[in-house]
């Protein structure tokens, strides 16, 4: 093993040079995990697994060319990494490994004015791109609330979707084209065109791949101008089951808004005063924007007037600017909760039409609040259903019991959606924590992802272990 | 391949009969000739001459999923071709039985499953025909919004296939964009379920596997699509512009600016030639209601017959007195949000240079709007051919495109093209084309120069081979150039489904 790793050392130093390749412990430490939230008890308690044998960072779509091309000489496993904040231990080395840090791939290629697009290596955090862009004139439009610390690629190999998605499209819908490294170290470069018949997309057979099909190195996404206009306002509807209602009436008016988001009671409760709004009932939060500032104008008024005739109060725009200001805190601010022992905080965010939807929440709802805290909202409205986003907090002074009360809770929710005809993930991904439950929900189409596997890595040298491949 | 299943074909149609019954299998010559092309021009020609394609051994009807599966079990473990087939109607001859074998027609499984009328979902079997399916949708208030001009010959199964792209899918959507869920009976007989849910993060999507796969993955046999309301209210409007490049800038700023327009074509100087005369003077002539409608182009061509034997000549000529490009755009759906569209939309067209026509060219297009797939055949039998090549590209690589194809094209055959899937990064390019030639080789020849220079020059552009027709055996050679690299992934797909390769052989060029 030693010996194995060695030799690979020496070939990945000769071609990166010293500099970029790293084997002390502080930098393995720092990989052997992503967010996921048991991993944090594990650290709490000292103990640490999953290392990687190394971790290396290419510069250019050829260094990762070479580095697969050593990887399957020398059968060694690869794990494309971006800024490991992956919830569901996605690029977490469980069999080992060389992790391919991407992040010095961070370059904006090109932006087209005239194309709307603009070409970006996937190593770019989020919001450096944003920001970039915003410089422009542009805006991606994609803004997941992990956006400080995820990456293009991390988007791209987990079906990311951001905020505003209603608007401006899921990942998949920004993509042009993609760039990359396959297995046998060939590189790819897909058509870059608005649309085309000529044979299955094969972009989206990468999209979601989460780092098992492929190296994603860059990609050419579609853009937006800076919004011209923003209108936000806040709604308040007595139930979830009429604030679901009145989303739904809207999105298939074609009244579609950026943002349109409904909490339930207790989420209600604990983000009133943060976002200026009444404890009671349930909130919802409603944003419009575009470039084009008298369609958007009049796509508002509409869609105001529809979610009042559904019920809801208005509350003026102080909760929906209010949670615009507050958009991204929530992501950084569980590691308080989190340090306080016995504690565990998680989030499961599933996917389901819009008739199962209320008997889906309703059902993982109870069947979480019989082990922990239970909050919900519906973070994701499209025309034909939407996406339920629970956070739970479960609670026990004995690390094994406490991470057992959370298995419980997954496997409650899971096994909910997999009763209800929903899917057990609208954009957090697989990883291998929800292997299990994929293996379920895609039935025979999971077999279809293995024999891919094989037939693409037969080595399996890219991410092993994740979305439940090679498992048999 | 080669397949050696012949020995077995009595043996065979008892057991394919067992499964769906004597009444759903022929064999007969007449049942197998008309099965053995679909709408590939080049196989007219060939036919008009007497020339027959290779046939299927055995048309099969199933009426339900399970008798699909045993069929595919059947086909399976003998190593049988299995050419999937709805309405016959592609253009590429994706359902050519080139190593014959069991032509499996789903025109039977044509039910309408379910209507979730919550969540705005339809869930419909493969074998439906387009237009059946749309007046069922239609008698309830709704509309699939999938507007192919094959509308009346072909099927959903087909449109999934293929990847179909309707008039209307500036505003409603691609057929990917529409569907929701695929029930797929695999090449070894196993039935794949995909769940119905609006979207999902659980690795790559399936649906896309199938969708596009022209057959070769395994048989689409049901589908859950997202509907539309039955929009209240149309608007219609047309602009004649001074230069291609005015119209063309118009319909980028208009899909730029969020405008959604169901139906946006602009036409270059000869197709508005040759559908309209192409003048700015011109006014509607109620008694002539064929004027943007092909029978006029194939009438108006018909009288230009002698002059396509001389390609590179006729076309200079009528390039250089045919100078404007007509823009038809249709707007619909929620009345305020329709008038606001028209309203910006005009002021984009006016602002590039337009000329306002009225809602006449668009009402009149409207009328006739798939009148254009079932007047082809008028050229063959006047001696001519004429076939379309439909690409794709960015914006800023659309004229360069457009010029390059165009002028590849114009040495064999007359040419004319419009502008008519926009979107936010480009748009699609769809070339008409008429050539001829003295004898059925020159004919054929003809035919085989304008495919080769036009996808040649396509990829030399870096456009795409095809937007909405597919690949079928016409395109295929030209695929692998078009991947960019990524053609294992689709050969991979290809060896992990189908390692036996009895699925529509041939196509897509697996």
């Amino acid at each position: 093993m030693s010996e194995r790793i060695q030799s690979a050392t020496n070939s990945l130093v000769g071609i990166l040079g010293k500099e970029w390749v790293r084997s002390d412990r502080t930098t393995l430490i720092s990989y052997a995990r992503d967010i996921f939230m048991p991993g944090y008890l594990d650290l709490r308690r000292g103990k640490i697994e999953n290392l990687p044998w190394l971790v290396c960072y290419p510069e250019n779509i050829d260094e990762v060319k070479k580095i697969v091309k050593i990887a399957q000489e020398k059968k060694i496993p690869l794990i494309a990494f971006g800024g490991g904040s992956g919830v569901l231990g996605g690029t977490i080395p469980v069999k080992g490994g060389v992790m391919v840090d991407l992040k010095r791939m961070g370059k904006i290629r090109s932006i087209n004015k005239i194309n709307q697009t603009c070409e970006v290596e996937a190593g770019i955090f989020g919001e450096d791109l944003e920001r970039a862009l915003n410089r422009e004139g542009w805006t991606l439009g994609h803004f997941p609330s992990s956006i400080y610390c995820s990456t293009l690629g991390g988007w791209l190999a987990t079906r990311s979707a951001g905020q505003f998605s209603a608007k401006y499209g899921k990942i998949e819908d920004l993509v042009i084209s993609l760039e990359g490294v396959l297995a046998d170290g060939s590189i790819f470069h897909t058509k870059a065109t608005p649309r085309s018949a000529t044979g299955p997309d094969l972009d989206q057979v990468l999209i979601g791949s989460e780092g098992t099909l492929g190296i994603i190195t860059s990609a050419i996404l579609s853009i937006n101008p800076v919004p011209k206009v923003q209108i936000y306002r806040g709604f308040n509807f007595e139930e979830v089951e009429g604030g679901l209602e009145a989303m739904r009436v809207l999105m298939q008016r074609e009244l579609v808004p950026a943002l349109l988001r409904l909490y339930d009671p207790m989420d209600t409760k604990f983000n009133a005063s943060k976002l200026k709004a009444p404890g009671s009932g349930c909130l919802l939060v409603v944003g419009y924007e575009g470039g084009n500032k008298e369609l958007t104008e009049l796509k508002a008024r509409l869609g105001f007037e529809q979610l009042k005739r559904s019920g809801g109060k208005d509350l003026g725009e102080e909760p929906g600017l209010a949670w615009l200001k507050h958009r991204y805190s929530v992501s950084y601010h569980q590691s308080k909760i989190l340090s306080q022992a016995g504690n565990l905080l998680d989030t499961i965010e599933v996917s389901v039409r819009w008739s199962e939807a209320l008997a889906l929440y309703q059902r993982i709802r109870e069947r979480i609040e019989k082990i922990g805290l239970v909050m919900a909202h519906f973070s994701h409205a499209w025309r034909d259903g939407v996406c339920i986003y629970f956070s739970f907090l479960v609670n026990d002074p004995e690390p094994e019991k406490l991470r057992e009360k959370h298995f419980q809770v997954w496997e409650g929710a899971m096994s909910a959606c997999l009763e209800l005809g929903a899917s057990i993930s609208h954009h957090h991904g697989i990883g291998f924590y929800r292997s299990r439950w994929l293996k379920q929900e895609l039935g025979v189409g999971h077999q279809i992802l293995d024999k891919l596997k094989k037939e693409l890595d037969p080595n399996f040298i890219f991410n092993p272990g994740k979305l439940g491949l090679g498992e048999g | 391949m080669n397949f050696k299943f012949q020995s077995i074909i009595p043996e065979l149609k008892k057991q394919i009969a067992k499964i769906v019954g004597e009444e759903n299998v022929a064999q007969s010559q007449s049942q197998l000739l008309s099965y053995a092309r679909d709408l590939w021009p080049k196989l007219t020609i060939e036919l008009q001459a007497g020339k027959l394609p290779v046939f299927p051994h055995f048309i099969v009807w199933p009426k339900q999923t399970e008798e699909v599966q045993e069929l595919v079990k059947l086909a399976h473990r003998n190593l049988i071709p299995i050419i999937p087939l709805g309405a016959g109607s592609g253009v590429c001859g994706g359902t050519v039985a080139i190593s014959g074998g069991m032509t499996i027609d789903l025109k039977k499984m044509d039910r309408i499953r379910e209507i979730d009328r919550k969540s705005l979902l339809l869930s419909a079997e493969a074998g439906v025909l387009g237009e059946v399916l749309e007046r069922k949708l239609n008698q309830e208030g709704w509309t699939l919004g999938h507007f192919p001009s094959s509308i009346y010959c072909s099927t959903l199964g087909g449109w999934l296939a293929t990847r179909s792209a309707g008039q209307a899918s500036s505003k409603y959507g691609k057929i990917e964009d529409m569907v929701v869920s695929l029930e797929v009976v695999l090449p070894n007989g196993e039935l794949l379920k995909t769940r119905t849910v609006p979207r999902s993060s659980t690795g790559p999507s399936l649906n896309h596997i199938f969708l596009g796969s022209e057959g070769t993955l395994g048989i689409i046999t049901s589908a859950t699509l997202r509907l539309w309301e039955y929009p209240k209210k149309r608007a219609f409007q047309g602009f004649m512009f001074p230069t291609l490049g005015q119209g063309l800038n118009a319909i980028r700023l208009m899909m730029q600016a969020e405008l959604k327009p169901s139906v946006l074509r602009l036409y270059d100087p000869v197709d508005t030639f040759f559908s309209s005369q192409g003048t700015l003077e011109e006014k509607p002539k109620p008694k002539k209601p064929g004027l943007s409608s092909k029978r006029g182009v194939v009438k108006n061509i018909r009288k230009y017959l002698p002059y396509l034997y001389h390609p590179s000549l006729f076309n200079r000529a009528i390039q250089g007195f045919a100078r404007h490009s007509k823009l038809i755009l249709i707007f619909e759906g929620e009345p305020e949000i329709v008038e606001l569209e028209q309203k910006q939309a005009k002021e984009i067209c006016l602002k590039s240079g337009g000329l306002d026509l009225g809602e006449w060219p668009a009402k009149n297009w409207f009328k006739h709007r798939y009148r254009v797939s079932y007047t082809m055949s008028n050229a063959f039998d006047l001696g001519f051919f004429v076939d379309t090549i439909e690409v794709a590209t960015l914006w800023d690589n659309l004229e360069n495109l457009y010029y390059a194809m165009q002028s590849a094209i114009s040495k064999q055959a007359l040419v004319m093209a419009h502008f008519s899937h926009a979107y936010l990064q480009g748009c699609s390019i769809y070339f008409s084309i008429a050539g001829t030639g003295k004898t059925l080789e020159e004919k054929l020849l003809c035919y085989d120069k304008v495919w080769k220079s036009a996808l040649d020059a396509c990829i030399k552009e870096g456009g795409a081979l095809s937007h909405h027709h597919g690949i079928g055996l016409l395109k295929a050679k030209w695929l692998e150039l078009e991947q960019g690299g990524a053609s294992p992934l689709l050969k991979a797909l290809k060896s992990a489904l189908d390692p036996n390769q009895i699925m529509n052989p041939g196509k897509l060029g697996i």
